[in-house]
């Protein structure tokens, strides 16, 4: 009782942050107005009024600058005003969501543009033709859904939104001007960085500076002001190697803020780096036979696999259905998140997810925020002790184990929030220095009657897994002698057979961990889309058996004239 | 660019080209365009049309009303605004035009105000549809927009009076079975207009 009592005083003054700034008062004021509007009147042929809406506005302001071999690529700012509508008919245990029909692409919320200006009339305009168009799908789904239930002979009832405690937040939006000029300067720096390098065909060095403000209001009573501020500088190169053989790369990095972002100088020395992993790989053999055993995985390579395997499978607990079987696999749920109270990592492994932890021994955390886009308060969540999976990641969306969210609700603001990981910490109990690591890859390796073990230090994001696929293919796999520790670069390699085992085949960890702050894909496993900002802390990790094999790929022809600034 | 003359009293004497060569005009006339990105294709610039016999327009009225009386139809029409339109040229294809008017007018022989029509395009054949003009007035009309074809967009202008056409075939227009907004918009909503701002 007493959180509504604070809400309605919350709904009719307006708070701090907001009343000091008329543009977002105004946006808050038409949210709202429209959407009691829309709950106690918007009602066709007596189907019935929806029993929840949520509206998420979204100001955006954007900076994208392209920079090439020196030079910069239409720079561009924009500004924007965008508004997700979330409609629910029927109720809390049977609605139109979790449903996707045949409509696989178009499973995505109602949105729309609205007016930039502090203009009350002009955006509540805009709020009510989305809401409209969202009401009467919404009517369709809810009834398709009906018969699907129907005709799978479905008895299993798991409710489609949860209860939670209503709170009002407002954050500070923390907005700086573009410091435009000098990013332009930096960025023809950093792009010319390849111009010492003449295998590299293609290079770039793109920034994309978001600053974003989040009106969320629902009929519950939340109302919630956050900033999502997003800073990325992007390298990316590609190449052949000289049997044609095409190679590339790209690494990011990305920050809440721009003051998180590392110096200017050590952009600089990751550019080159970047470019010389990338000249080197031009040279390097091609993995002749195929690899099975030990691999260590270092750096971002133990980032990657830690989310493609571990990520990917606690995250979306909540099953959506389709019509055919065919596109179940379009819409992921994860693998793991079905198997409370087993063993899913190795022993001497624990996870927790934590969205309250800002940085991690002094490097900012992609993943912290304090309330999740469907309002509700972040908590911590100890996912896994002593390898057994002991919670879930939970939005709004109940499950057959978990009833209430856990405030990881999130999505990219195109789509339905759902439950991602924020900050997913993992902390082992068999650590060494990673040099022993590396000694107790070629001990095992040898014990496999193997010459070499395998290293690898970079893996392809998660978007690049080829069709049935579960781990990307490696770009720096090394070689490492047995006998003299000696480390050979390779390409052309390709994993093959992995499956969740892999993280239960964990053997040792190094002591020091990494951050790896990156974009978690959405459940869309076809179009990838749906990216939220996210967080792993890891080990680098020995893993006891894994398999390597030649890729398929065939190379293409070299171009015919030479790199004109090195002819 | 050149100036191209392309049809002369009712016979066609040229084509608009670019600098692929058909049989029997070799050169270009300075009419290959195209958007950014795209292929060049021989495209108009300003197509100017001029009929050498012109009446003034409530004339063409007139004789639009003989016209339905003479071919006992119940009555004519009038296409005041057109949005667009487009034509299959591909080899594959039919080669047919379809216009899509904005602002028809349902005329009548025997004096009854007209009526203001929607749904109705106008489909045909080029060369069957150019025979079937059987007037035009002197108050030419200007068209500024673009015009998109395999080379992308391009702007164009063309210049021509109306002209009365003996016979059009006109179809239903698509159709979608959207229902209209459930509730008013929220600036014209009598229970909202009494909220204070």
């Amino acid at each position: 009782m007493k959180t509504t009592i604070l809400l309605f005083a919350a709904l009719l003054i307006p708070r701090s942050a907001a009343a000091e700034d008329p543009n977002s008062e105004t946006v808050f004021r038409a949210l709202v107005d429209e959407m009691k509007r829309t709950v106690s009147r918007l009602e066709m042929e007596k189907l019935g009024k929806p029993y929840f809406v949520a509206y998420t506005a979204m100001d955006s302001k954007r900076l994208s600058i392209s920079s090439s071999f020196g030079g910069i690529k239409d720079p561009h700012l924009s500004r924007s005003r965008h508004l997700k509508v979330e409609l629910r008919v029927g109720d809390r245990k049977f609605d139109n969501t979790h449903y996707a029909g045949k409509d696989y692409w178009g499973y995505r919320p109602h949105s729309g543009g609205l007016v930039t200006d502090a203009d009350y009339d002009a955006i509540r305009y805009g709020i009510w033709q989305i809401t409209d168009r969202a009401y009467k799908e919404a009517l369709e789904r809810l009834s398709q859904k009906k018969a699907y239930k129907q005709s799978k002979m479905i008895k299993e009832e798991i409710p489609d939104l949860s209860k939670e405690p209503v709170r009002v937040s407002e954050e500070p939006v923390g907005e700086v001007p573009f410091e435009r000029k000098l990013w332009e300067k930096r960025l023809r720096k950093l792009s010319a960085v390849f111009k010492k390098y003449p295998a590299i065909q293609r290079s770039y060095v793109n920034l994309y500076w978001t600053q974003r403000r989040h009106y969320f209001v629902d009929s519950e009573g939340r109302r919630v002001l956050k900033p999502k501020h997003d800073f990325e500088l992007v390298i990316g190169a590609s190449t052949q190697a000289k049997d044609g053989m095409r190679l590339s790369d790209r690494r990011d990095f990305i920050r809440r803020r721009l003051e998180d972002m590392p110096p200017f100088s050590l952009l600089e020395a990751e550019v080159t780096k970047f470019a010389e992993d990338l000249s080197n790989l031009t040279t390097a053999p091609l993995l002749e036979d195929d690899y099975i055993g030990p691999m260590l995985l270092e750096g971002q390579a133990a980032g990657e696999f830690f989310n493609q395997l571990l990520a990917h499978n606690i995250a979306f607990p909540r099953e959506i259905w389709v019509q055919e079987e065919h596109a179940r696999k379009e819409f992921h749920t994860g693998g793991l998140t079905g198997r409370l109270g087993l063993r899913v990592v190795s022993r001497f492994l624990s996870a927790e997810d934590d969205p309250g932890l800002k940085s991690f021994e002094g490097i900012p955390l992609l993943g912290h925020y304090r309330i999740d886009d469907e309002g509700v308060p972040a908590q911590r969540v100890a996912l896994i002790e002593k390898g057994i999976l002991k919670d879930l990641l939970m939005s709004r969306a109940p499950t057959k184990k978990r009833a209430n969210s856990t405030g990881h609700g999130r999505g990219a603001h195109w789509e339905f929030p759902t439950a991602h990981i924020s900050n997913l910490v993992i902390s082992s109990n068999k650590t060494m220095p990673l040099s022993e690591l590396k000694d107790e890859l070629r001990k095992q390796a040898r014990e496999f009657g193997l010459d070499f073990g395998v290293v690898i230090r970079r893996l392809r994001p998660e978007n690049a897994q080829e069709k049935n696929e579960l781990l990307a293919a490696p770009v720096m796999v090394f070689k490492v002698d047995v006998k003299t520790g000696k480390e050979t670069l390779m390409r052309n390699a390709k994993f093959s057979g992995v499956t969740l085992r892999a993280l239960r085949d964990i053997v040792a960890t190094s002591a020091k961990r990494h951050v790896y702050n990156y974009y978690q894909l959405g459940p869309y496993k076809a179009s990838g889309r749906g990216q939220v900002q996210a967080s792993i802390v890891h080990p680098s990790v020995l893993v006891a058996e894994m398999e390597l094999k030649k890729s398929d790929k065939k190379p293409d022809k070299l171009p015919y004239l030479k790199h004109p600034h090195f002819n | 660019a050149q100036r191209v003359s392309l049809v002369e009293n009712g016979i066609l004497k040229g084509f608009l080209l670019s600098r692929s060569p058909i049989k029997g005009f070799p050169k270009s006339n300075g009419h290959g365009r195209r958007s950014a990105g795209q292929g060049v294709v021989a495209r108009m610039g300003n197509i100017l049309v001029e009929s050498s016999i012109s009446v003034p327009y409530s004339k063409l009225r007139e004789m639009l009303i003989q016209e339905i009386q003479k071919q006992k139809k119940p009555y004519g029409l009038i296409f005041e605004d057109i949005s667009g339109g487009f034509t299959t040229t591909s080899r594959s294809g039919p080669q047919s035009f379809k216009v899509i008017p904005l602002l028809v007018w349902r005329v009548y022989p025997d004096g009854r105000p007209d009526e203001a029509v929607r749904g109705v395009d106008i489909v045909g054949t080029p060369q069957a549809s150019f025979q079937k003009i059987i007037a035009a007035a002197d108050d030419t009309g200007i068209f500024n927009g673009t015009c998109g074809a395999e080379s992308g967009w391009v702007p164009v202008s063309a210049a021509a009076p109306s002209i009365l056409i003996s016979e059009v075939e006109v179809e239903k227009k698509f159709k979608n079975s959207e229902k209209p907004p459930v509730l008013p918009p929220p600036h014209h909503d009598p229970k909202e207009r009494r909220r204070k701002r």
